[in-house]
């Protein structure tokens, strides 16, 4: 299958996954108004994933700030990575080390992760 | 016989004088034909003569001549040539000239086809200024729209009068990002406490507007109504409330993992000011997603809330539960609430200002009279974005006891 790549905007961030290396990576800012909508491709995306997944799956996230609708997609799509079949998931979380919220956000995520879930601070 | 002979010799002789007389008349007649010839033979001595000389002449003539001749060639030579040149150069302006004339009949064809583009192109320019006007007329509409709606909100919100009568040095930064506000706060005073909430909203402009109007009617319920004043029960009770109103208990979740219900509540700072009888202040904190900074003697302590907003999402499924903070207060302390706004605000450099700088700013300025405190929050913030848009509601309450 093809690699999902959507193009960063001012409201929404750069997506980037690789079905056969299985490295995907998210950064940029996620705040869109209709967030739903933007990240529906991305599920229908995964959806197809999911059936031939790559042996290992790195999601790395990088954003510089997302609203609330963005935190819960976010949220549902961790949930939807730690069902993907056959395949070791493992999520880093990269924050800016001035960035106190931006870590906390990823420590909450952390703190319900089923699966391997990194906090990383970049300068 | 004598005269015979004499006739015979006379005969004879007038024979023979006859004939010497031819003779003679002959001899003249070629002596005359001689010197006739001598003439003409001196003649043509002369002539040759004088054909010798023009022969000279001639031959000199003939010389010039042929010097003239070979200038001649010469010249006509390099003429030759010239008209060779000037040939070759026709021939070349010939082809030149035909390629003019096929290049003038496409430029007459393009001609033709910029000035029906150029038509096409007017009509087109009408066309979008007709819908540019159309638009603005909208978006003018619109803006009139949400401007009155602004009004009403403002209506809603407290008074700087309730406020100051209350907490006398108080202030609230209030900046919208766009008309109509997804911030909000609520004052209420009461005999021996008041209330304060700061509160962030899901979305801002007209769907954070209707959060807030819900959100504002609740709190009234909860506070006015029902007359509760403990910050924690208020977050629970108005948690349930936002779910019921919104239907939220219930979310589906489609297909592929997406929740799509939405996920619309609030982030609340919410205060319970209780004045004792005996001159004590005790500040009751709770928050939802929000934290409480304190500032005393140029310290800042920071009063964190639980991970959970009003109503919206959570990241845990267990049942959502307030943390209370009980803060005895001491003369001279500095209070603040906001919401995110003004920590997220970012500026031409894509840099978020952070909660970091926030707080030393407040730490800096906590000591100044509410007014200036205000005015300081303000132009720092609008110096830090400089012509970078608002990246959300902007809601800063402080006051000092």
């Amino acid at each position: 299958m093809e690699a999902l790549l959507i193009e960063p905007t001012k409201n929404s961030p750069s997506i980037h996954f690789d079905p056969v290396t299985g490295k995907f990576s998210i950064s940029g800012k996620s705040i869109s108004e209709n967030t739903p909508k933007f990240y529906q491709p991305v599920f229908d995306w995964l959806e197809n994933y999911g059936k031939e997944a790559a042996k290992e799956t790195r999601l790395s996230v990088q954003l510089d700030y997302f609203n609330t609708s963005s935190a819960k997609v976010l949220l549902d799509l961790f949930k939807r990575f730690e069902k993907l079949a056959n395949t070791d998931v493992e999520i880093e979380w990269f924050y800016n080390e001035d960035d106190e919220d931006m870590q906390e956000a990823g420590e909450n995520y952390q703190s319900i992760s089923k699966v391997k879930f990194t906090i990383k601070s970049i300068q | 016989m004598k005269t015979e002979i004499a006739y015979i010799v006379l005969f004879l002789l007038s024979i023979l004088v006859f004939y010497l007389l031819k003779k003679v008349f002959d001899s003249r007649t070629k002596i005359e034909e001689f010197s006739k010839l001598l003439e003409e033979g001196q003649g043509k001595v002369e002539q040759a003569k004088s054909l010798i000389a023009s022969e000279e002449e001639l031959k000199r003539a003939k010389k010039k001549l042929e010097e003239k001749n070979k200038k001649l060639w010469a010249m006509s030579e390099a003429v030759h040539k010239e008209k060779q040149k000037v040939d070759e150069q026709n021939e070349k302006l010939v082809i030149e000239k035909e390629k003019l004339e096929v290049d003038k009949k496409k430029l007459d064809e393009k001609v033709k086809k910029l000035w029906q583009t150029s038509t096409a192109v007017h009509k087109e320019k009408e066309r979008i200024n007709e819908l540019k006007n159309s638009v603005e007329e909208k978006h003018q509409s619109i803006v009139d729209s949400v401007t009155y709606a602004k009004r009403i909100q403002d209506a809603i919100l407290p008074t700087l009068e309730e406020m100051e009568s209350n907490l006398p040095d108080s202030f609230v930064l209030f900046k919208p990002r766009d008309i109509v506000s997804g911030d909000f706060y609520w004052f209420a005073s009461q005999p021996g406490y008041c209330i304060l909430a700061c509160c962030d909203c899901t979305g801002h402009g007209v769907p954070g507007a209707f959060m807030s109007m819900i959100g504002n009617t609740l709190i009234n319920q909860i506070v006015l109504q029902k007359g509760i004043k403990n910050p924690e029960i208020i977050l629970t009770e108005l948690d349930k409330e936002i779910n019921i109103s919104l239907k939220q208990i219930e979310q589906p979740i489609a297909e592929n993992g997406m929740n799509v219900a939405p996920s619309d509540g609030m982030d609340v700072a919410l205060v319970c000011l209780e004045s004792t009888s005996d001159g004590r202040k005790i500040l009751h904190f709770a928050g939802a997603n929000r934290p409480l900074y304190l500032v005393r003697n140029k310290e800042l302590l920071e009063y964190k809330s639980a991970k959970v907003g009003i109503g919206g999402f959570s990241y845990t499924e267990e049942p959502k539960k307030f943390i209370m903070h009980d803060i005895p207060l001491e003369k001279g302390d500095s209070i603040y609430l906001s919401t995110d706004g003004y920590a997220d605000q970012f500026n031409k450099e894509e840099k978020k200002l952070m909660t970091k700088k926030f707080k030393e700013v407040l730490i800096k300025i906590h000591a100044l009279p509410a007014s200036e405190q205000k005015e300081y929050l303000d132009r720092f913030i609008s110096e830090w974005k400089e012509e970078e848009k608002q990246t959300d509601d902007i809601c800063v309450i402080g006051f000092s006891v």
